[in-house]
């Protein structure tokens, strides 16, 4: 095997190797971290969030970025809770995902027809959403016990919890989507070269717009089954849902400048964020040490990653699946 | 002898397992204008490359002044008194011409504030003794591709270096910038400066060379003097056969109904209302200087650009065209002259390019046919005579030639009836312009219709039934491509 091969392979499987690493060291020294229990409980806790990681992926590779999200997943469990009060369940649910695929409209609308850049556009409607769920709420958090939707929140079925259930879904559906269908091989490569889409007679106008819609609607969905599980609505839900869901999609290997990545790589990403927060709270690290922690751990994938895709030589890159007739082996696809 | 002030010798350099330089010797005389000349992949830009530190060597030794020396980044090089004009533009497109050209060595006073007027002054003081202007305040993003190319050139030349790297410089000029710039070059050998000069166009070669150096597959094939040399003899030195065309012999193709009527069409500040016919298997070639408003027409047609006014009619019937969507729908496909930027997408794989124009032919409803796909786009490698390792390959693995055949086959796989082609054979080798033109001529006769752009004259004698020529937006003539027509005909036209 040839050095670059090595090292290919060594770049395709970083965020595996980076997962690795934690695991072995926990299941050392944290006693109860290698059990079905705690294993369990690593994917409840990025079950949410991860569906949200999936929809951001589609984003990240369509070339854009949101960071409204996390507003939006607080004003969608106060909009859950207050509507299932004093309406009912399906009106509640039914606001909730249309909510949610409004402000992907309005957002995508931003973006695409008033060229907008979306990092500011998704910025002011970040605000607008807190600033909404402030007002709706006069900051108090909503509560709504009913045992019905608790249970379903929080159960189990056939001894997968539910929410993991939708987080495994949602990658299903991203990956299908993504790698076989018309809509995902023109979000590549809208995300890949813009003016080259265009060029073609590609829709962007429509594609970026509906990546905004696919966000807020996978925002929804996790805001009201976080609702359900919690119980209850708050502007404070979601707080650090961007940064934990980009830092999934990015240390996964997704590239931040569009046009590359895939849903695989988002799993496993938010699989090690996943470890890394279950780990260091039964190392009982200090919470605040362990946000510097994981911001640290984040550029060192990342940097790892970047320091690899230098040494590659081009002449090794290929895209597409591995199949017999190539001649420089060893691609890697979505 | 006469004293080389740049020796390569005995260059080797292997990439894993292809050999790209096989011991290859580069001897260049001071004050000579030396090409360096082979078809794409031959080694030239590799050869280039080990010269200013971008790659090391495997073997051999770079004497300059007989002294061995190794740079080991382009900025020693320069600093070495090499200076190199690459074919992709390296400037930054929001500065100003002026931060461009001085760009990684602003002048400034002892404190660090820059030096603005020195700086001008020197800018316009270099421009006027090169009998060109320009303003040094303008942004860069708003120069067109030829401006931009002068910049990069006098960047490079304000360097006062000893020797020039010229890769590629006309590539993207007109035929009046062109000889411009060929004075420019006359005016710096004069001076004693050493120019190495890089080009697919054999006539700049006899034009302002002195001796040339042919490169094929990675290996020297002959140095020689240009006054004894012909232009069929360096074609087959480059290409390894005997050529004895540059252009396929043209062959009578039946012309038919119109297909495309343009009528007054404005587009803001360029197109001053514009109106021609392009009939069924026909190709229409249109010459004009660059930034004449030749682009403009096809990104026009295409949908790509907002256009004022004007209407199209596609097969008799009255269409609008607002965007690429429409365009395509219309059976209308564009070859664009920005090839890396706007043709394709070099990240994407062979197939993905190809296939993209139209996802549905290889889909189940939304579903992709991965099968049906490779299929596809094999049949489209192979009809084309694409040259590449695998459908699955990124593109910038290919040679330029076989990228612009890959953005064609796009085009031909969506089976588009009107074929936009800008520039369609700029930065390829002789070889693979050959290829293309008999796909340009297999096109019409399948009963396609082909406008083709061109800033090479001879190309457009060669291939089109008609000619139409502009100057400033304006549509200045069209007429037959008979026997009797001159290229100086056209030219008048292009003027003005």
């Amino acid at each position: 095997m040839k050095r670059a091969d090595i090292s290919r392979l060594v770049k395709d499987n970083i965020i595996i190797i980076a997962l690795a690493l934690p695991v072995i060291l926990l299941t050392m020294t944290a006693s109860g971290f290698m059990t079905v229990s705690n294993i369990k409980n690593i994917f409840i806790q990025i079950s949410l969030y991860g569906i949200v990681a999936f929809a951001m992926t589609i984003s990240i590779i369509g070339g854009e970025f949101d960071l409204s999200v996390s507003s939006l997943l607080g004003v969608v469990t106060i909009l859950f809770t207050d509507i299932a009060k004093r309406v009912n369940v399906p009106v509640a649910i039914l606001v909730c995902v249309s909510a949610g695929i409004v402000v992907g409209l309005i957002n995508g609308f931003m973006v695409s027809k008033l060229k907008i850049n979306a990092f500011v556009a998704t910025l002011a409607m970040m605000l607008m959403l807190k600033g909404f769920a402030l007002t709706y709420t006069n900051g108090r958090p909503i509560n709504f016990p009913n045992p019905a939707l608790n249970a379903f929140g929080n159960g189990d079925f056939l001894g997968m919890p539910n929410i993991t259930l939708f987080f495994l879904g949602a990658f299903l559906i991203t990956w299908y989507v993504l790698r076989n269908t018309k809509f995902g091989r023109n979000v590549y490569a809208a995300g890949g070269n813009l003016v080259v889409a265009k060029m073609v007679g590609i829709n962007v106008d429509f594609y970026k717009t509906m990546l905004f819609v696919i966000l807020g609607f996978a925002t929804s969905v996790a805001g009201v089954l976080m609702a359900m599980r919690l119980s209850s609505g708050n502007t404070l839900f979601g707080g650090d849902l961007t940064m934990s869901v980009v830092a999934g999609v990015v240390i996964g290997g997704t590239s931040l400048s569009g046009g590359r990545g895939s849903a695989v790589k988002t799993f496993w990403g938010m699989l090690f964020i996943g470890v890394l927060f279950n780990g260091l709270q039964r190392l009982a690290v200090q919470a605040n040490w362990q946000d510097v922690i994981k911001g640290s751990i984040l550029i060192v994938v990342v940097s790892v990653d970047a320091i690899l895709a230098q040494k590659i030589p081009l002449s090794q890159i290929t895209t597409g699946r591995k199949r017999k007739e190539q001649i420089s082996a060893l691609p890697r696809d979505v | 002898m006469q004293e080389h002030i740049l020796s390569m010798r005995g260059i080797t350099k292997a990439f894993g397992s292809t050999v790209a330089l096989d011991n290859v010797d580069l001897n260049v005389r001071a004050g000579e204008i030396h090409a360096l000349l082979g078809e794409n992949g031959a080694g030239k830009s590799t050869l280039m490359k080990i010269l200013n530190g971008v790659y090391a060597a495997d073997k051999g030794e770079i004497l300059i002044n007989g002294v061995p020396t190794v740079f080991r980044n382009i900025r020693e090089a320069m600093a070495g008194g090499i200076s190199f004009v690459f074919q992709e533009l390296n400037l930054v497109l929001s500065l100003s011409t002026l931060e461009n050209a001085f760009l990684g060595r602003l002048k400034s006073d002892s404190r660090g504030i820059i030096d603005w007027k020195s700086m001008t002054a020197e800018f316009n003081g270099f421009m006027k003794s090169i009998d060109f202007e320009m303003d040094p305040g303008r942004l860069v993003s708003e120069l067109s591709i030829a401006e931009k190319q002068m910049v990069e050139i006098a960047r490079a030349l304000m360097l006062d270096s000893k020797i020039i790297v010229m890769d590629e410089p006309t590539a993207t000029l007109s035929s009046e910038e062109i000889h411009k710039l060929f004075n420019i070059i006359r005016i710096l050998k004069n001076k004693g400066i050493t120019i190495i000069y890089i080009s697919h166009r054999l006539e700049e070669i006899f034009q302002i060379c002195d001796r040339l150096t042919v490169l094929r597959d990675g290996k020297n094939i002959c140095t020689l003097d240009v006054a004894e040399t012909t232009k069929p003899y360096l074609i087959e030195q480059m290409v390894g056969r005997s050529m004895d065309y540059e252009f396929p012999e043209r062959e009578a193709h039946p012309i038919g109904e119109p297909v495309l009527d343009v009528k007054n069409l404005f587009t803001p500040g360029f197109l001053q209302g514009i109106n021609f016919t392009l009939y069924r298997g026909e190709i229409l070639g249109i010459a004009g200087l660059v930034g004449s408003g030749r682009s403009e027409i096809a990104r026009a047609v295409f949908g790509a650009d907002k256009i004022e006014k004007g209407d199209f009619w596609v097969d008799g019937k009255k269409v609008s065209i607002r965007s690429t969507m429409n365009a395509k729908a219309l059976s209308i496909g564009l070859v664009p002259e920005d090839r890396k930027d706007e043709g394709s997408s070099i990240e994407l794989s062979v197939m993905k390019n190809i296939t993209i124009t139209n996802l549905d032919k290889v889909s189940r409803g939304i579903v992709l046919n991965r099968r049906k796909e490779v299929r596809e786009a094999k049949r489209m490698v192979q009809e084309l005579g694409v040259k590449t390792p695998s459908i699955h390959h990124r593109l910038d693995q290919l040679s330029g030639g076989n990228q612009q055949k890959v953005v064609l086959a796009k085009w031909l796989y969506n089976d588009a009836d009107i074929l936009i082609l800008d520039e369609p054979t700029r930065g390829i080798d002789v070889g693979a312009k050959y290829e293309i033109y008999l796909l340009i001529y297999e096109m019409v006769k399948r009963g396609k219709s082909v406008i083709m752009i061109s800033s090479e004259l001879p190309e457009i004698f060669a291939l089109s039934d008609r000619i139409m020529v502009m100057y400033e937006g304006c549509l200045q003539t069209c007429v037959e491509n008979h026997e009797g027509l001159k290229p100086e005909d056209i030219m008048g036209f292009a003027l003005g």
